[in-house]
């Protein structure tokens, strides 16, 4: 076997070892991620969270097919209480929203039509009391339609742009993954570089001679298989977890390119500055924000986003979100090419920057 | 042993070699001449000129911030040369310094390794890098850790450290060692180890080139030294030569000579025995 060959190998088969031997260093946001998941089955396992609901219904009978109807909704708990001691259960915690149905409800004028009415919701901010109001309408407008036999003038029809469904984790699953390939390709290969300088042994490795360039490629490529073999469980598990309806394969050749940018990012950081503390404080000074934008990308003021859409984040951003909303490989192309662009740039660099000591 | 390639270079006199060690060979493995490194202001060494022979052992002395560590460095090639000359067997160092690097053994004065290999796969893994054969239990066999195979670099002694350090410099075989420092912070035991394995080194036909700061290990260990002060050579001969020559100078002390020291003294109570941790 060539001697560079030889050596590429021995070295990357050594830092499977070591990965190995430190679970700890290597796989500790990996194994954190998959507990998130874990976490994530157990709380959509349960019953989810509800809405204690107290109503007090001054209408003397004629609201009893509304309230029929607000028992009805899976996620109301409804009771019925006198105007005090409802407010006391909404003032004490036992309620987290308050009906009230006034007297009137349901009474007709001299035309025969409806006399207007107001429910009076009161809520305590802040709990499910507060995001249950749009249900509570709802379901109000649904009792105007099938008791009251109201249509309303103007309808909203909606579908999704994909003919697949997506569900929450379709949405946290390529955050889960993303934090994962920033924090194993970057910072990883920042931190381990930084601890090889500081510890001397990339000095002794230059001792014996051997290129730069078979050291990095070695490390990359050990880097990169820990990353995507962990990526590959993080996907497989989230599919037996939940119903994923993501298009996997997309993803995971989007994390693949994704991971070469931010290795040859983490690798041509620890390469480029000299002191091993400052390139890891380096790392997560860039690692930072690239996750605040990639969470906040659609939110940035448009002068900003002008810039920061050409950064790798945002175009791992934007490829994760079209899958998110359904979309298959097709929807990531411009992403993945753009990727591979900014890979070979900064592996390139990596190599060219690196420095034994 | 391995070679770069043969040297075809003037045989130079090589002053007081005489010391009662292995036959030299005349040809100078190591030609350094007039070198020169400055840190930005500091002139570290100035016009440095000496030369290793084949199957010497060649001590460079002199105080901290003497320069003894960056002449050795830009001999090995781990440091640019800012000025003058280095061969080794007659590969200019300057031009080649990865293909001297390969061909020579270098015992770092902090020689680190991967924390989380074990000594035969750290073995491996340097045959592997140089591109030579695996002869780990031999190497391990010559640095009397052959029972400590399986354990990491992290969990051994100082002593074990430096003659595992020693038995890596060793992977490829090499013609021509450096030792930097070899024997700092060791005790009596393992100092003593350190210079049988060093005196086998010679025994074997290797070059040596080694720093210390300790007198009385140059002075067993060595057939020649250089002392250094502010960068320059001030003296290079062997050590009994130079004794002579302060002796003939007019120098004298008043000594009490003992038939032991202290330090023969520690031995004698505490063992020869090399202490494993």
């Amino acid at each position: 076997m060539d001697t560079r060959i030889r050596a590429f190998v021995s070295l990357t088969i050594s830092n499977f070892k070591m990965y190995i031997r430190n679970p700890i260093a290597s796989s500790s946001l990996f194994l954190a991620l998959l507990v998130l998941l874990v976490l994530f089955k157990l709380v959509f396992a349960g019953p989810g969270p509800h809405t204690g609901l107290v109503v007090v219904d001054e209408s003397s009978g004629t609201a009893a097919q509304l309230i029929e109807d607000l028992r009805s909704v899976p996620t109301f708990d409804v009771t019925q209480a006198s105007a005090e001691a409802a407010r006391t259960q909404l003032t004490h915690g036992k309620a987290d929203a308050e009906i009230l149905i006034p007297s009137n409800f349901g009474r007709k004028d001299a035309a025969g039509r409806p006399v207007p009415v107001s429910l009076v919701v009161t809520y305590r901010a802040g709990t499910a009391g507060e995001s249950s109001l749009p249900l509570i309408k709802a379901t109000v407008g649904a009792y105007l339609e099938t008791v009251l036999q109201e249509v309303p003038a103007i309808s909203v029809a909606a579908a999704p742009l994909h003919s697949r469904s997506a569900g929450a984790i379709d949405f946290l699953l390529p955050g889960i993954v993303a934090f994962n390939i920033i924090g194993s390709g970057l910072m990883l290969a920042a931190g381990t570089f930084a601890n090889y300088k500081s510890t001397g042994v990339l000095r002794r490795l230059k001792a014996t001679g051997i290129s730069p360039s078979i050291f990095v490629l070695s490390h990359a490529t050990s880097s990169f298989v820990l990353g995507l073999v962990q990526t590959a469980a993080i996907l497989v598990a989230a599919n037996i977890l939940f119903s994923v309806h993501l298009d996997l394969v997309a993803l995971f050749f989007l994390v693949v390119v994704a991971f070469l940018v931010f290795l040859g990012m983490g690798l041509a950081i620890s390469g480029w500055i000299k002191d091993p503390q400052r390139a890891t404080a380096v790392a997560q000074s860039v690692a930072f924000p690239m996750i605040f934008i990639a969470l906040l990308s659609s939110a940035l003021p448009p002068g900003i986003s002008a810039i920061t859409k050409f950064l790798p984040v945002s175009y791992v951003t934007d490829g994760m979100q079209q899958l998110g909303q359904g979309g298959a490989f097709g929807a990531i192309e411009l992403d993945v090419i753009a990727l591979i662009a900014w890979a070979a740039v900064l592996l390139i660099a990596a190599g060219r920057v690196f420095r034994w000591e | 042993m391995n070679m770069v390639s043969q040297v075809d270079s003037s045989v130079r006199p090589a002053a007081g070699l005489a010391s009662g060690h292995a036959r030299l060979d005349r040809a100078p493995l190591v030609v350094v001449h007039d070198l020169e490194k400055s840190y930005g202001s500091v002139h570290a060494v100035r016009g440095v000129t000496f030369d290793v022979m084949r199957g010497e052992v060649f001590g460079l002395l002199g105080p901290n911030g003497a320069g003894k560590t960056s002449i050795l460095e830009m001999v090995e090639g781990m440091l640019p040369i800012d000025g003058g000359t280095v061969t080794v067997d007659g590969v200019d160092v300057a031009r080649h310094p990865e293909r001297v690097r390969g061909s020579i053994g270098i015992s770092l004065q902090k020689s680190a390794f991967f924390e989380r290999l074990t000594l035969a796969e750290l073995l491996r893994l340097f045959a592997d890098l140089y591109g030579r054969p695996q002869r780990v239990d031999q190497l391990l066999a010559r640095v009397g850790l052959q029972e400590l195979h399986r354990r990491q670099v992290k969990t051994l002694s100082g002593g074990q450290q430096q003659r595992f350090a020693i038995a890596v410099a060793l992977v490829n075989d090499p013609a021509l060692l450096f030792l930097d420092e070899p024997t700092t912070g060791l005790d009596p035991q393992a100092r003593r180890s350190l210079w049988d394995l060093i005196d086998l080194l010679r025994n074997e036909g290797r070059s040596v080139v080694l720093t210390t700061h300790y007198m009385e290990e140059a002075q067993h260990l060595c057939d020649r030294v250089a002392i250094l002060d502010s960068g320059k050579i001030v003296a290079l001969d062997a050590p009994l030569t130079l004794v002579e020559e302060l002796v003939k100078s007019g120098f004298h002390k008043d000594v009490v000579v003992w038939p032991a020291d202290l330090e023969d003294v520690y031995l004698h109570i505490t063992g020869k025995q090399l202490r494993e941790a």
